[in-house]
């Protein structure tokens, strides 16, 4: 199935305090992980706050645009779980679980509250996309491709959604997904090839017209 | 859907592994815009220490016994007080510069804040105090107001004299900080018209030395322009600005062209105390 594609970037994210050599690239010198950044950031260390947020920005902007409409959207909210994690982190006390899966948690329920938001006014089945011209396609030269897949994606189920996105745009694991939706890793496993199973009739569909 | 598009888009009959790859795909797609990146960053950094030195705090938190910080707290009473006396106007006058009439009742506010916060957060306010004279400094030239840019030199060096003199009470967050101010003030002097900057820099030679006594009131002031001609006054009768632009032999080397640059390389032992001390 799916081996942790994005398992270089997201390397420090999940290792709970110690490092594993993947036998691939061997991390930098000042390479700590995003559990140690935080535990430093937790005693007041501004650097280390800087070096976390390098770490979690991209994974977490992408999980959020995956899941959200609008490029405005998606910074918006990862503007918002920044905030929410910053303001806690004086507060934060690691007690041995990954940090990132805290801090994806925290962008998850992000994510939730903006969707309740937006459902009141949201027409039923809507899946097209705006057609104002800065969508997250609007830098990609494969713009339409992508298109057809988010409005794919879309019509999944929320969970399937959910783990649509930590899989593969932020490259978590079943067992990394598992600890951010509160699930068991063969829920996520399921749950995964159900909305693969998914998205190939609908991508399926979508070229037949 | 075009021609194109059907060629290089997955066939119709996916296999799991074509809808993965194609998944991959969108992952190199979502990428944050940089802009919003760095922005983000120095929110994020902010914020944390606000959060720290206890700013900015949920409100619900005090009552449920958590503690306000020091600093959040000092900071609220003076803004509360100062408050009292206008907020509009006091919007404005944050914004006003050298020569402006809302100018003085800046510096006015700038004195309070020194009368109302803590000893220990004057540190702080220096800082601040610093980086709002480099801003002038940079929103005058900018306006092509050199002669009022000139006269702010005497301030700015005076308002670093009391940064170190009060060097002590700053942690080291703040003296990157101030090292910061320091290097924005170097470009800025840098990006001055030839003739403009020799006259800066023949100011900040003229203005008083870190360590002795700049300050212009009891209150511990620095001067300022609106104190009334300093050092700046020869520099300030020539016209400004670009006529005077004739390349001069001895201008082109410029060995030593920060007013200090010990200070922006060490931004002095003092100034790693914490100052929640």
């Amino acid at each position: 199935m799916h081996d942790r594609p994005l398992r270089a970037t997201l390397r420090p994210t999940f290792v709970d305090g110690h490092r594993h050599g993947t036998g691939t690239a061997a991390p930098a010198a000042d390479d700590a992980t995003v559990d140690e950044l935080a535990i430093a950031a937790t005693t007041g260390d501004v650097e280390a706050v800087g070096r976390l947020y390098d770490a979690l920005v991209d994974p977490i902007y992408r999980y959020v645009a995956v899941r959200v409409r609008r490029r405005e959207d998606a910074e918006d909210v990862t503007h918002l779980v920044f905030e929410r994690i910053v303001s806690a982190l004086p507060r934060y006390r690691h007690n041995g679980r990954p940090f990132a899966a805290w801090a994806f948690r925290i962008a998850r329920n992000a994510v939730i509250d903006h969707q309740r938001r937006l459902r009141p006014t949201e027409e039923l089945g809507a899946i097209a996309e705006p057609s104002d011209g800065i969508g997250l396609d609007a830098i990609s030269v494969r713009g339409e491709e992508i298109r057809e897949l988010r409005a794919a994606i879309r019509r999944l189920t929320p969970d399937q959604q959910e783990a649509i996105a930590l899989r593969y745009a932020v490259g978590l694991s079943a067992e990394e997904a598992a600890r951010v939706m509160g699930r068991r890793a063969g829920t996520i496993r399921g749950l995964t090839f159900r909305a693969i199973e998914s998205l190939r009739r609908l991508l399926g569909e979508e070229a037949k017209r | 859907m075009s021609l194109f598009n059907r060629a290089i888009r997955p066939p119709p009959s996916l296999s799991d592994a074509a809808v993965e790859r194609y998944l991959a795909a969108l992952r190199d797609e979502i990428d944050p815009d940089p802009l919003f990146r760095r922005r983000l960053r120095t929110d994020a950094v902010n914020r944390f220490v606000a959060a720290r030195e206890g700013i900015g705090q949920p409100a619900r938190r005090w009552g449920v016994g958590g503690k306000m910080g020091r600093l959040g707290r000092a900071c609220l009473y003076a803004s509360f007080t100062l408050g009292m006396t206008g907020t509009a106007v006091l919007a404005a006058a944050e914004n006003a510069l050298p020569g402006e009439a809302l100018y003085p009742l800046k510096q006015r506010i700038e004195e309070l804040r020194y009368e109302l916060v803590p000893a220990h957060l004057h540190g702080d306010l220096a800082g601040y105090a610093l980086g709002m004279r480099i801003e002038e400094l940079a929103r005058l030239t900018d306006a092509g107001r050199i002669d009022l840019a000139l006269a702010l030199a005497p301030a700015i060096e005076a308002e670093y004299a009391r940064l170190e003199s009060l060097g002590a009470t700053v942690g080291p967050f703040r003296a990157a900080r101030i090292e910061r101010h320091l290097l924005v003030l170097e470009m800025l002097l840098q990006q001055l018209p030839d003739a403009a900057r020799e006259r800066v820099e023949r100011a900040f030679d003229n203005a008083p030395a870190p360590g002795a006594d700049t300050r212009g009131s009891a209150n511990g002031r620095g001067a300022t322009p609106a104190d009334g001609p300093g050092p700046m006054s020869g520099p300030r009768e020539e016209p400004a600005g670009a006529p005077d632009r004739t390349p001069r032999p001895e201008a082109t080397p410029r060995p030593d062209r920060t007013p200090r640059p010990e200070h922006s390389k060490e931004p002095a032992p003092s100034l790693e105390v914490q100052s929640e001390g």
